[in-house]
């Protein structure tokens, strides 16, 4: 018997070619030299661009810049613009979330993806789609006989509204998912009257979650270059100005400061961030019970009336783009037509199949990516898992638009050793995928987190390495998560404009962009149907994932984020 | 191979969870490792698997210094307590999955595991995968997949914890038979007395991050070293003794008769089976005049608890078997036991 174990013994340690240490420490080297590539040196070249003058280093650049009258107004309408909008945007849709987590209204299903759908569609859709019903040849100005002027501040506020309310709406729609029936109850015994209860048990223990929301739709509004550039008429902001100088003038110095002021909010939100979650203690336990929802008549005339109106305006959007999309000339002569969707000018159709390359490949690349950090962070003990953790969770804080500035600055010059990136779609799709980093990892090592650590043991006993357990149990049991990963990518790739604004040439033209030259030179029912083939992929793609999980059992996975 | 532990310590923090602790098992020994919760069984358990890497000591097996052993490499079989299947595989696949580690051909493997699966009773089940199993069926496919590479070391932690009794107890006998057939040096880890008395050759009662006692079951029932250990495997009564500058032991004021001991008792314990109860002096060795305070019928015995006169807050308890007469709370009743079965306990 023992001598058969021996032999067995020697048997096993030849089988294991490689060292588990090893693999470890290379898999961490290769993970993070990607990130000081793609992440580390790009925010640093925007830094080191924005003092770099002729004779070294200085604040020239901070002094012509910020010494200019202009760029003070354009900061001004940038914060006041992106300030509004968030605050209608979280407002809205805290009482948005309240209406589908609070009480039991019925249809929530149809409710809740309504309003996602901005998520599937470049931002500037909804720049389009107010231009369309609010423009000049709106349906409301040509047909209903109003009078309004929506281009401008209010345009371009209404339209970051609509394009941030479903990002807020995610955020405190899972804050107001935890509650605690103990805090209510006692509540009520104390005598304290709905609003009562309210403003001291509901809205303190949301706090955070507002104060997430608030962040990040202000975040995508102050950078948002979309709507700006489609309905803002003469109402210039920061976003537009740094384009207009980088790419326009070639002035990297100015678009380095006005980057680097982008990058204050999160700044200041994480000074702000240790202030709220030390005021906020757990307010769910693991004693909580979760609160049953009464029925409410009254209740829910109310938030079913103010529900459906939002999904009413949500869906109008996308309704009049779609519309505009199959009439022969909006709004002279509203014939049917699929003559739009033929595409004929420009790149013809060529943009909108290299964002569904670049969409793919920012799935598959992405989910490696970030799956390979989640993995080298939650279950390889090296020593370089802790900066990993922490880069990987920091593009959560950095505009696209400004990590997009940085990939410019960065591979723009020849002694990097990936300048032969420059300009080709790879670099686009690297860039996707380091802008929406923190999400994809957050997503996969959540649910790497919850696959109990005894499966690793279990099989490191019976002889098997890192590698064989991570491909034979630990990825079997997750791709699920990780399939809805690569949606989450892919629907981003197609989406985001700011992010690749900077990186576009003509030969690598994205959908999104293609959106914005054809609405920027007048063609708005071919921007439309463009918009239109946009979403119809990105619903397609959903649905056909969708479809494979149901197939495959895996019901609890989260595709929308 | 005989596993040998030696001044192994682990740290965790400030708590010591092992303190310089050794050990012996012996080729193709069933060992428990019994002791109160936290009291390290685990993470010496998890430190001979290398799991867990100790702070200072060695471990060996027949031979061979383990430090320089990756865990995948030391062939040991572990069950865990938690049902660690993994959950995407069937159950013949569990079974497999050391062996293809192993690099076995394909059809042995398949071979082994069935021949594995079948040892414990789920030949008829290998397809399914374990959310579709019992934590019976399930506990049985995790000891055929550890034993199936036929590992040099079996290691049990807590196996049969999580399962409800009836099932405990049929798989008691029948890992225990499983491990006899095979002759594999086994250790297992529990609370529960009954299981380590009931399974193992030798047991292992740890404290406190040390060992306690080692010894068979039938050693450490009769003679537990101290008081932990008799009060951790069965009951005792322990009286508290001084001796008096005679030379005589002192329980109380009573003198008691002692076998010949050593060095300066201070603690006796005798068993409560041990313990006869008469309501007029009897002739054995010590026989205690006292009030009957407590009877208690348990069904198939009796408990008589007894506070002697020499020593009123000392009660001692008799477990009385058999039809007798039993005295009624508050009578005076004598408590008897022979020297012989006295134990000295240590603090
Ligand atoms: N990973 C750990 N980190 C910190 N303390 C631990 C850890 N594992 C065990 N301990 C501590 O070590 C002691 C022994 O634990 P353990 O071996 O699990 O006990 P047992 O298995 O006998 O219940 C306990 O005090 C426990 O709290
Ligand atoms: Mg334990």
């Amino acid at each position: 018997m023992s001598e058969v174990a021996l032999l067995l013994q020697k048997q096993v340690s030849k089988g294991s070619w490689v060292n588990d240490k090893k693999v470890a420490l290379i898999v961490s080297g290769v993970v993070l030299a990607m990130m000081v590539a793609f992440l580390i040196v790009p925010i640093l070249s925007i830094l080191s661009r924005s003092f770099a003058v002729s004779d070294g280093f200085g604040l020239e650049n901070y002094i012509n810049t910020l010494g200019t009258s202009r760029i003070w107004e354009l900061g001004l309408n940038s914060v006041v613009m992106a300030s509004l909008a968030a605050s209608i945007a979280v407002s809205l849709a805290y009482a948005y979330a309240y209406a589908l987590q609070r009480t039991d209204l019925p249809f929530k299903g149809i409710l809740r993806i309504v309003i996602m759908v901005p998520l599937f569609a470049p931002s500037l859709v909804q720049a389009q789609g107010l231009i369309f019903l609010l423009g000049r040849n709106g349906v409301f100005n040509r047909f209903l006989g109003f009078d309004i002027d929506i281009y401008g501040f209010w345009g371009v506020t209404l339209a970051n509204s609509l394009y941030t309310f479903p990002y807020a709406f995610l955020i405190l729609s899972a804050a107001l998912a935890v509650s605690d029936a103990r805090l209510y109850e006692s509540a009520v015994v104390m005598g304290a009257k709905p609003f009562r209860i309210f403003r001291t048990v509901t809205l303190p223990s949301t706090r955070y979650g507002i104060f997430a929301a608030i962040f990040v739709a202000f975040s995508l509004s102050i950078t948002d270059f979309g709507n700006a550039v489609v309905i803002g008429g003469n109402f210039n902001v920061l976003a537009t100005e740094i384009y207009n100088k980088v790419i326009g003038q070639g002035q990297f110095g100015l678009g380095a400061v006005v980057g680097v002021m982008l990058l204050m909010p999160a700044v200041i939100s994480k000074l702000l961030e240790k202030q709220i979650s030390k005021r906020q203690h757990a307010q769910v336990t693991d004693q909580s019970t979760p609160l049953q929802i009464r029925p409410n008549r009254l209740r829910n005339l109310v938030f079913g009336s103010y529900a459906w109106t939002i999904a009413a305006i949500f869906l109008s959007v996308p309704l009049i783009v779609f519309v505009a999309s199959i009439v022969k000339l909006w709004p002279y002569n509203m014939a049917f037509s699929l003559k739009h969707y033929a595409f004929d000018v420009q790149n013809g159709t060529a943009p909108l199949w290299n964002s569904v390359g670049v969409a793919f490949a920012t799935a598959f690349l992405g989910v490696v990516v970030v799956a390979s950090a989640a993995i080298v962070s939650a279950k390889f003990k090296t020593v370089l898992s802790g900066p990993i953790s922490f880069l990987s969770i920091l593009p959560a804080s950095i505009p696209g638009m400004v990590l997009g500035l940085g990939y410019v600055l960065a591979f723009n010059n020849p002694s990097n050793p990936f300048n032969m990136l420059y300009g080709t779609f790879p670099l686009i799709v690297l860039l996707y995928i380091y802008y929406n980093h923190a999400q994809g990892f957050l997503i996969s090592s959540t649910s790497l987190k919850q696959i109990s650590s005894t499966f690793d043991e279990a099989s490191t006993m019976l002889g098997g390495s890192t590698l064989r357990t991570l491909f034979k149990v630990t990825l079997p049991l997750i791709w699920p998560t990780l399939l809805g990963v690569g949606v989450f990518f892919f629907m981003r790739a197609m989406v985001s404009l700011s992010a690749v604004i900077f990186l576009i040439t003509p030969q690598t033209q994205v959908a999104a962009v293609s959106v914005l030259q054809l609405s920027d030179r007048g063609a708005a029912n071919q921007a439309a149907a463009f918009s239109v083939c946009i979403m119809l992929i990105v619903i397609a793609m959903l649905l056909v994932v969708r479809l494979v999980l149901w197939l495959a059992g895996a019901k609890n996975v989260t595709l929308i984020r | 191979m005989s596993l040998e532990v030696r001044g192994v310590s682990k740290l965790y923090g400030s708590v010591k969870a092992l303190d310089n602790l050794s050990l012996t098992v012996p080729d193709g020994n069933f060992t428990c490792f019994l002791g109160p919760s936290g009291c390290g069984k685990t993470t010496l358990l998890r430190i001979i698997a290398g799991l867990e890497s100790a702070d200072s000591g060695q471990i060996t097996l027949g031979m061979n210094d383990l430090s320089q052993t990756q865990p995948s490499e030391r062939n040991f079989g572990v069950v865990f307590q938690s049902y660690s299947l993994f959950p995407n595989l069937s159950a013949l696949k569990n079974v497999m999955y050391g062996l293809e580690c192993r690099a076995w051909p394909k059809a042995k493997a398949k071979a082994r595991a069935m021949e594995m699966l079948d040892l414990v009773h789920l030949a008829d089940q290998a397809d399914k995968l374990p959310s579709q199993m019992s934590g019976g069926q399930q506990q049985r496919v995790a000891i055929a997949r550890a034993i199936a590479p036929q590992p040099s070391l079996l290691l049990l932690d807590e196996p049969l914890s999580a399962l409800d009794a009836k099932v405990r107890a049929e798989l008691r006998s029948e890992v225990r038979k499983i491990q006899q057939d095979i002759g594999i040096t086994t250790i297992m880890v529990t609370h529960d007395q009954s299981e380590a008395l009931e399974m193992a050759d030798q047991i292992v009662v740890l404290r406190g991050g040390q060992v306690e006692q080692v010894g068979t079951a039938r050693e450490l029932y009769h003679h537990p070293r101290t008081e932990f250990v008799a009060n951790f495997i069965g009951t005792i009564n322990s009286l508290a003794v001084e001796p008096n500058d005679k030379g005589s032991l002192m329980f109380g004021s009573a003198p008691l008769v002692v076998p010949d001991s050593q060095g300066s008792i201070r603690k006796l314990g005798v068993r409560p089976e041990a313990v006869t109860i008469s309501s007029s002096p009897a002739k054995t060795d010590n026989s205690l005049a006292g009030i009957a305070k407590t009877v208690r019928f348990l069904g198939n015995y009796n408990v008589v608890e007894v506070a002697p006169d020499c020593a009123p807050d000392q009660i001692i308890s008799a477990e009385l078997r058999g039809d007798l007469a039993l005295p009624s709370e508050g009578d005076a009743v004598y408590v008897n036991f022979n020297s012989e079965q006295l134990r000295e306990l240590q603090a």
